[in-house]
């Protein structure tokens, strides 16, 4: 395993500065909103939890789509990578909005289409994990993961299109406002900025949280074929 | 409505409990990668040393 | 061959008896990848007609699940039309996936599987062949339990918008089910796999279906509400069974 880049020790430094800064400008920078309070702050990591989230997704099954075409294994290594990073951060989605739901709406969770849908998209990542769990060929258990993964992602725009399609409690921040959603509020340009720039931090800790994931399903795989080779 | 005309509530608490959970979550994950990182090298070497017996 | 098909440079057209032997010349229907997945379709249909173990075994579960519900939910007239919907399809849905699972199954276990992949069809083929019966069986379990809910609750359920919802969602469910089947039965864990990959995805259909027929089932028919639902549902079908038909090939390959 060849030892880490020097690009990935920048990237490394990069993300952790990104995100401090990114912090910085939330407790600090940014406004506070005047109906709900210092809770309203949660939102800017919230949705780049979720943006991360529905990213990691999309990034599995591109690469699902690419191993189905070249059977080259370092993409089901890329895949697993995604799948594991997205899941985390959906988590961190769900349960910073419950959190900051519970003073706004008065609950922890509300059965909204929006919640729904990304809870749905948490279990799916996790039945994929199950699947691949499941089967032993390496290659199989490759191309069934790129299909589900496929399959699977195309829930995320249904999270994204049911904010629109249905009447719903969970406020729109961008474009259209339903004047009967509660929590919802404009955003001022300090706001703005700092909503951007966490969307930008995030998404270039997700790309360093991949690389370093892609790095240890690589040092697994290499671990398990000198396993195989010993114990032969 | 009448929300409108309350002052602002005091909500920093939430905030609090929000980013000290999503800070935990994202550094539990680091640590994870880490831990698991460490133990691969170690079953690397382990490896590498039978395969040269 | 009875007689050689028509010269495709020819220019005019050819005459009346050619035409006539060259139509007897050429299978049924137009293409061999149709033929496949109409003898899949009727390979299914013919065996359970003969053994009947699929239909029974989703009716007899379907009317138990009826029979659960009765007593875990308060089913009294009143709670009873708002919860007629759910109650409905939470039973399609659990039978429907005891039938997507034996339909694959019994494909794996007698070698079918691998004789059909032998054969020089489109793979696709053999999913839709397998996706039709399927969606047969699902419908035919609906043909059932919908008149015996009817009986049994004294409410009428033949309405067309409630029949129509059922055939969406059924498309819906089935396109998909068969893809994960095929799948799932291929892993270790294949009982319990199934239920786990098809529920999370199914879940659009599935609310969509639910909340299309409680709006069918309503005194008053509220269009403007079911409209959405329905072009869910629709939108879903057809971008499905679109994505299983181009990666069903990759499930199946050896």
């Amino acid at each position: 395993m060849e030892p880490k880049p020097r690009a990935l020790r920048i990237l490394d430094i990069l993300t952790i500065a990104l995100i401090l800064v990114a912090s910085v400008m939330v407790f600090f920078y940014a406004p506070m909103e005047v109906v709900m309070g210092q809770v309203q702050r949660i939102f800017y990591f919230h949705t780049s939890a979720a943006w991360i989230g529905m990213l990691g997704f999309i990034v599995a099954a591109l690469v699902g789509i690419a191993y189905l075409r070249t059977h080259d294994q370092k993409w089901d290594i890329a895949a697993v990578a995604s799948v594991e990073i997205g899941m985390v951060f959906t988590l961190i989605a769900i349960i910073g909005g419950a959190i900051w739901a519970r003073p706004i709406w008065n609950t922890w969770w509300t059965w909204d289409p929006r919640l729904i849908t990304v809870t749905i998209m948490e279990l799916i990542y996790a039945a994929y994990l199950m699947l691949r769990n499941g089967i032993e060929d390496p290659d199989r258990r490759a191309r069934f993961g790129a299909v589900y993964a496929i399959v699977g992602v195309i829930t995320v725009p249904l999270t994204f299109f049911s904010i629109r399609i249905f009447r719903t409690i969970h406020p729109v921040v961008i474009g259209g406002s339903d004047p009967n959603a509660t929590g919802a509020f404009d955003m001022t340009p300090r706001m703005l900025q700092t909503f951007l720039f966490s969307l930008f931090a995030f998404t270039v800790m997700y790309v360093d949280l991949l690389w370093n994931r892609i790095r240890l399903g690589r040092l697994a795989e290499m671990v398990e074929e000198l396993k195989l080779k010993v114990t032969q | 409505m009448l929300f409108l005309l309350d002052p602002t509530p005091d909500t920093s608490g939430y905030m609090a409990a929000g980013y000290i959970i999503i800070f935990a979550i994202m550094l539990i994950y680091l640590v994870s990668l880490i831990v698991r990182s460490r133990n691969l090298k170690q079953d690397l070497d382990t490896y590498q040393e039978l395969d040269k017996k | 061959m009875k007689a050689p098909a028509p010269d495709v440079n020819q220019v005019n057209a050819p005459s009346a008896p050619a035409r006539e032997a060259a139509r007897e010349a050429r299978p049924a229907f137009g293409s061999p990848f149709l033929r496949a997945m109409f003898a899949i379709l009727w390979k299914d249909l013919a065996a359970e007609l003969r053994s009947r173990e699929l239909l029974t075994g989703m009716l007899i579960f379907a009317l138990l699940v009826i029979l659960i519900f009765n007593f875990a939910l308060e089913l009294d007239p009143a709670s009873r039309a708002s919860v007629t919907s759910g109650v409905l399809w939470v039973t399609f849905t659990f039978a429907g996936t005891i039938g997507l699972n034996r339909s694959m199954a019994v494909e794996k276990d007698r070698g079918c599987l691998d004789g059909l992949l032998l054969a020089p069809v489109d793979r696709s083929a053999i999913y839709f062949g397998k996706a039709l019966g399927n969606l047969i069986f699902m419908l035919l379990m609906a043909a059932i339990i919908l008149p015996t809910y009817s009986l049994l609750y004294n409410t009428n359920l033949f309405r067309p918008g409630l029949l129509l919802v059922i055939l969406l969602g059924s498309v819906g469910y089935v396109a998909v089910g068969t893809l994960l089947a095929a799948m799932s039965v291929q892993a270790r864990t294949r009982d319990i796999l199934l239920p786990i990959l098809l529920f999370p995805v199914s879940v659009p259909v599935l609310v969509a279906s639910v909340k299309a027929s409680s709006g069918y089932l309503q005194p008053v028919v509220d269009m403007s509400a079911i409209q959405p639902w329905i072009t869910l549902l629709i939108v879903y079908d057809v971008i499905f069974t679109a994505v299983a038909f181009m990666v069903f090939d990759y499930v199946v390959e050896e």
